[in-house]
């Protein structure tokens, strides 16, 4: 019985894996590669970087590689074998399309400086390299756009050579929303729904004044945006809270909340907030309240901001209306990403909270768009529409509700129950084009599917066997069974949706298995009799 | 449900150990009872095609198929290539539930077996000696009783690393008391007849009183829950797939189930989604109606008068 | 029947070893839960906060989650904590385990009481009407189709119901508890309330239909049984209209295993609850249970399951009760 029930099992996986090798025969004095630790998500989680990881298989079994898939669930155990033990050889990693990560400071210091290879930093791949971290240091403290356009470009170039991530598909954001109810919505680019302008945005046709927006989570886990530490809860903290500046449209970093920024010299920054800005239970927004802010979730170590806030020092009121910030080191991102990013609290609510991470913060008071109306837990979120503030929304409010699962949300979207999906299936958006009281939408969009390699192990180490699995890596199938098409092939890290950082230079590697063999044969590697790959002698 | 009528089995039958006519006892059940004689073809078809699932199956379950276009052939209706369609990746349907048939086969068989074995040896050892061995036995057994299967298998399983073979230990580890139960209620009347005093006196051990006289007697009774076993099995381990507990890489039913319900078609897609349980539905009566029949000859008054 | 004191000793005496039984058993899971989570691979604590925080603030949270506590420590704070129903701060949602608990328990309350009455109203009746028909075409029918139903896996039933009537007929809605968009009130105006009312019809009538043929087989072969008992042809000698005999003795004495099953199903129902909430995005206790775990909030997943357990173990204890109450011949032993 149980020869049969392993028959069963390395059948299937060798299929799966496109395995057409027999085993045992070793050659003579060569070593074989060792089995490779391929890290993704759980099925029901991400169902597409799973299958991603079993196409990847099928692509890198054919250089003679012996590939262990090992799905695992998130957060835990996944964020720890990512972030701190680096238990892997190759990770999938899904990264969400984000307007705060147009700027090139998280797909480049963030991702592949040495300081960020230590236990809990974004450098999961373990890259060190002092000559690009010279580089990499240098772009953050360049406030010239033209000048740190060069080196970003420059550095795109070099992560291409050397292969520490292996951008699979620059993926489009699916998403769907009921033209009958709702029209012209503010699209950004790189996220469309997945950002807080386009429900603002969103104009009432008709009797229906509160847009309905359907999500697969069960609940929202907290709207305590000190607290919040994912992508998923942070995105419904945008709605209530305000940020100093904002990611436009097409991308382009605007004034929001200030009239004007002050560079006072590399390490200072004055801005100058707007007039009659108001919190939503009438007090006005001060320079206090905004000095407090990032005071406060510098402080409190507020996890989704951490890196962001790392240069920053303090920030003070110097005026009523003018708020200055000292950084550590001159840090270009600051206006282009830090001051839209972080949240502006009322000082008058938080200033008593010693332990952040027990308050639960209902009811959220902001400055936002919308103002916080009610949370039925595990059913619905409701904002409404905050008359007082200076770019009022176009409808009544936002519904959010939780479906527990994607089908439910979708199935709602058909049923004209709700107004909005902002996740849909590639396949699913062929059908929706069939609906005539449904817009589809599909933009390009700044995440990704990517193949972090862990060049703390052998032999990813070497640079060659990288290029080699650059090339055995089947982008083109990625893109058109998983995403339909929907999307580009990957090559940058910063993906061509970001078009004013993206290097167009840089461009995919093809699906070549013979040049991948000769890559590796040139490099010293060896094949046995039966196959299976060896390391150089 | 057998949870539902353990009060009421168990009156043993007087004979003496079985000594021949194995074939007409084993028979017996589906004399004259076509529901039976129907279940029992279900389950040999189960168990064939279980064993040559391999053999069977026209398409590797995890191969995708592709149209004339050089796209996927995804979610394809039923056609003669494919009998029950394609999935959302545009894997064989029908393969699937043939490569499946091997799973359940495997999980139901082995957790029966195992929670036999267990179940009949606490039972025995609880009933025949009695005193602080059975008051510990059956406290542990009750304990063990008051487990909510499921809810604690998803725990377990999370926690763990999810195996099938987890899932085996798991409900072996949680099925037996019902077995137990039985068997030591029958040992109980058992150990006051005369030919175990016969045994006794003629100077046999504990041993040899426990496994060659009593265990034959109990044997039909702890069969009986054992094809309970299987049906609970595979439902069970139906239920902790379809929750997504269970071990992506192998091809059962309940995945099956699970992979239509994350694919978000389980609505529309009825090729895939209903074979799969009529399957599970298909073998678990077969299962529950042959237990069943063995529950009546063993305890005639339940049969249908 | 006869009641002595001797005997109401016993009783009392059996109740008692029933009820030590029942917390022996929680006792038993909650050490196992506890085993179980401190075993799990990886460290529970970086779900909590962002990795990328400094190693003091991840020495803090373990603090504050009495993690740095040497084991036994912990054991005998976690066995205390569950005696004074204090399970800790979720580690998602920074509020108390139980403000988290406490209206999904309702919910899967409101959900699960109805579903188990009608179960019972169908079967109880569907099943005495087979056994007084016993071997017709309608009990032939009906026994099968309650013998194939309850073979099926609940949850793959629950989405063949919801396929058909809600997203083919439209009769109800295909999910959730309240239409979106109501806004929030008290929870005796949401029960009360048709809307929600229309959103139970659907799971409750899966849910009676699937758990009725479990009273529906029972009730069948009590029946039969007390109808090829001997005191029923007694009765008959003494000319009572055969009608009388059934709805009699026979209802009464089928009465037994029917009322010690209620308390047992009702337990096995609750287990299900994770199969059924999941599917019909139920805001219920096992919905609850399967979200915790699969966002690594150990805190609500522990509690979640030693709720769902205790209602289990509680269930089992009544139908015991229930049973050492009713049947004359349990001995108490």
């Amino acid at each position: 019985m149980s020869s049969a029930w392993k028959g069963l099992r390395s059948s299937a996986a060798a299929a799966a894996l496109g395995l057409g090798l027999a085993l045992g025969g070793t050659s003579a004095s060569a070593e074989p590669v060792e089995e490779l630790v391929l890290l993704t998500w759980a099925k029901a989680q991400f169902p597409v970087e799973y299958e991603a990881a079993i196409l990847l298989a099928e692509g890198w079994s054919q250089l003679g590689l012996e590939l262990d898939i090992q799905p695992a669930n998130f957060p835990n155990p996944l964020i720890e074998r990512v972030f701190v033990k680096r238990d892997f050889d190759a990770a999938l990693i899904n990264f969400t399309a984000q307007l705060q990560r147009l700027d090139p400071e998280f797909y480049t210091y963030n991702a592949f400086h040495s300081d960020r290879a230590a236990e809990g930093g974004w450098n999961f791949a373990g890259l060190t390299d002092p000559e690009l971290d010279k580089l990499l240091e240098a772009q953050r403290a360049e406030y010239d756009f033209d000048k740190r356009k060069a080196m970003v470009a420059d550095i795109q170039s070099q992560l291409n050579d050397k292969n520490p991530w292996l951008v699979m598909v620059n993926f489009d954001e699916l998403q769907a929303y009921n033209s009958d109810n709702f029209k012209d919505p503010v699209l950004p680019k790189v996220s469309g729904f997945r950002d807080a302008v386009a429900f603002f945005t969103l104009k009432p046709t008709g009797e229906r004044k509160v847009v309905r927006w359907g999500v697969p989570m069960s609940d929202l886990k907290t709207i305590n945006p000190v607290i919040a530490s994912e992508s998923s809860q942070v995105r419904l903290v945008y709605l209530i809270y305000d940020t100093l500046m904002k990611i436009g449209p097409n991308t382009e970093p605007q004034l929001w909340m200030i009239t004007e920024i002050t560079p006072i010299d590399d390490t200072t920054i004055e801005v100058t907030l707007r007039d009659g800005l108001t919190f939503h239970d009438g007090k006005p927004v001060t320079a206090e309240d905004v000095a407090f802010t990032f005071n406060y979730m510098k402080e409190k170590k507020a996890a989704y901001y951490t890196s962001t806030l790392e240069q920053l020092e303090r920030a003070e009121a110097v005026a009523p209306n003018k708020v200055r910030f000292t950084l550590a080191a001159p840090y270009a991102p600051f206006t282009t990403q830090t001051l839209a990013m972080v949240p502006i609290l009322p000082m008058h609510v938080w200033s008593g909270i010693e332990d952040p991470s027990t308050f639960e913060n209902v009811p959220a008071v902001g400055s936002g768009p919308y103002q916080f109306d009610y949370w039925t837990k595990g059913r619905e979120f409701k904002v409404s529409r905050f008359a007082d503030h200076f770019q009022p929304a176009d409808n009544d409010g936002l519904l959010v509700i939780f479906f527990g699962t994607a089908e439910a949300a979708y199935t709602a979207l058909t049923r004209q129950d709700i107004d909005v999906v902002d996740k849909v299936l590639p396949y699913q958006l062929i059908e929706l084009e069939g609906l005539d009281f449904i817009t589809p939408v599909s933009v390009p969009s700044n995440g990704s599917i990517t193949v972090v390699l862990n060049l703390r192990n052998a032999p990813m180490d070497d640079p060659a066997f990288r290029e080699a699995l650059s090339l055995a890596t089947p982008r083109q199938r990625a893109l058109m069974e998983l995403f339909e098409g929907y999307g580009t092939l990957g090559a940058s890290v910063i993906g061509p949706a970001n078009e004013y950082w993206h290097e167009p230079g840089v461009t995919a590697d093809p699906y070549d298995i013979e040049a991948a063999r000769k890559v590796l044969e040139e490099a010293g590697y060896s094949w046995s009799d039966d196959g299976r790959l060896q390391l150089p002698q | 449900m057998a949870e539902l009528s353990v009060g009421e089995s168990g009156s043993p039958s007087a004979k003496s150990p079985a000594t021949s006519g194995t074939w007409r006892r084993l028979w017996s059940p589906f004399a004259g009872r076509p529901l039976a004689i129907a279940s029992l073809v279900i389950l040999v078809v189960f168990v064939l095609v279980g064993i040559f699932a391999p053999w069977l199956a026209p398409f590797d379950p995890m191969e995708k198929n592709f149209g004339p276009d050089g796209r996927l052939d995804r979610l394809a209706t039923p056609s003669f290539s494919h009998l029950f369609g394609t999935t959302l990746y545009a894997r064989d349907v029908f393969s699937q539930i043939i490569v499946g048939t091997r799973t359940a086969l495997i999980v139901g068989v082995i957790t029966a077996v195992a929670m036999t074995v267990i179940g009949l040896n606490v039972g025995l050892v609880a009933g025949y000696f009695g005193g602080w061995v059975d008051s510990l036995l059956m406290r542990m057994t009750d304990v063990v009783f008051g487990v909510p299967i499921l809810p604690f298998a998803i725990v377990a399983l999370s926690l763990l690393e999810p195996s099938t073979w987890g899932i085996i230990a798991l409900m072996s580890a949680l099925f037996w008391p019902i077995t137990a139960r039985v068997v030591r209620a029958q040992v109980l009347s058992l150990r006051e007849r005369p030919f175990i005093d016969a045994a006794r006196i003629s100077g046999a051990g504990h041993m040899r009183i426990l496994y060659k006289h009593i265990a034959p007697n109990v044997m039909p009774q702890a069969f009986i829950h054992g094809v309970f076993g299987v049906a609970w099995a595979i439902t069970t381990e139906a239920s902790i797939n379809f929750l997504g507990f269970g071990d992506p890489f192998t091809m059962s039913w309940g995945t099956i189930i699970y992979d239509v319900f994350t694919s978000m078609v389980s609505y529309t897609a009825w090729w895939w989604f209903l074979p799969p349980g009529l399957c599970i539905i298909l073998v678990v009566t077969a299962a529950y109606f042959i237990g069943q029949a063995f529950e009546e000859i063993a305890n005639p008054r339940l049969k249908a008068r | 029947m006869k009641a002595t004191s001797a005997s109401s000793a016993k009783i009392r005496g059996y109740f008692l070893r029933r009820l030590g039984l029942s917390l022996l058993t929680i006792f038993f899971l909650a050490s196992v839960m506890f085993a179980l989570f401190r075993l799990l691979p990886g460290d529970p604590t970086m779900t909590v906060i962002s990795p990328a925080l400094s190693p003091e603030v991840q020495e803090e949270v373990k603090r504050r989650f009495g993690l740095d506590q040497p084991i036994l420590v912990q054991y005998g704070d976690y066995l205390w904590s569950l005696v004074t129903l204090d399970f800790g701060v979720s580690f998602n949602r920074g509020i108390d385990v139980t403000r988290v608990l406490g209206p999904a328990l309702a919910n899967t309350i409101v959900l699960m009481l109805p579903s188990l009455v009608l179960a019972y109203v169908l079967g109880v009746g569907l099943g005495a009407l087979a056994a007084w028909k016993r071997n017709s075409r309608f009990d032939r029918t009906l026994t099968a189709v309650a013998m194939i139903f309850r073979s099926a896996p609940i949850f793959w039933i629950c989405i063949i119901f919801i396929a058909f009537f809600a997203v083919r007929l439209d009769l109800f809605p295909t999910g959730h508890m309240r239409t979106p968009g109501t806004p929030p009130s008290s929870l005796l105006s949401t029960y009360f309330s048709l809307d929600f009312l229309h959103h139970l019809l659907l799971p409750m009538i899966v849910m009676a239909v699937y758990y009725g043929c479990y009273p529906l087989l029972v009730m069948r072969t009590a029946m039969l049984e007390v109808l090829g008992d001997d005191f029923i042809d007694l009765s008959k000698a003494k000319g009572l209209s055969e009608r009388r005999i059934v709805f009699g003795h026979a209802l009464r004495a089928s009465l037994l295993p029917i009322a010690t099953s209620v308390s047992l199903l009702g337990a096995y129902v609750v287990a299900g609850s994770v199969l059924v909430e999941t599917v019909f995005s139920w805001p219920g206790l096992g919905r609850l249970m399967v979200q915790a775990i699969a966002d690594s909030d150990y805190p609500v997943a522990q509690a979640s399951f030693l709720l769902i357990a205790v209602l289990v173990v509680v269930g089992n204890l009544v139908s015991d009760l229930l049973y050492g109450l009713l049947d004359p011949r349990v001995r108490y032993g």
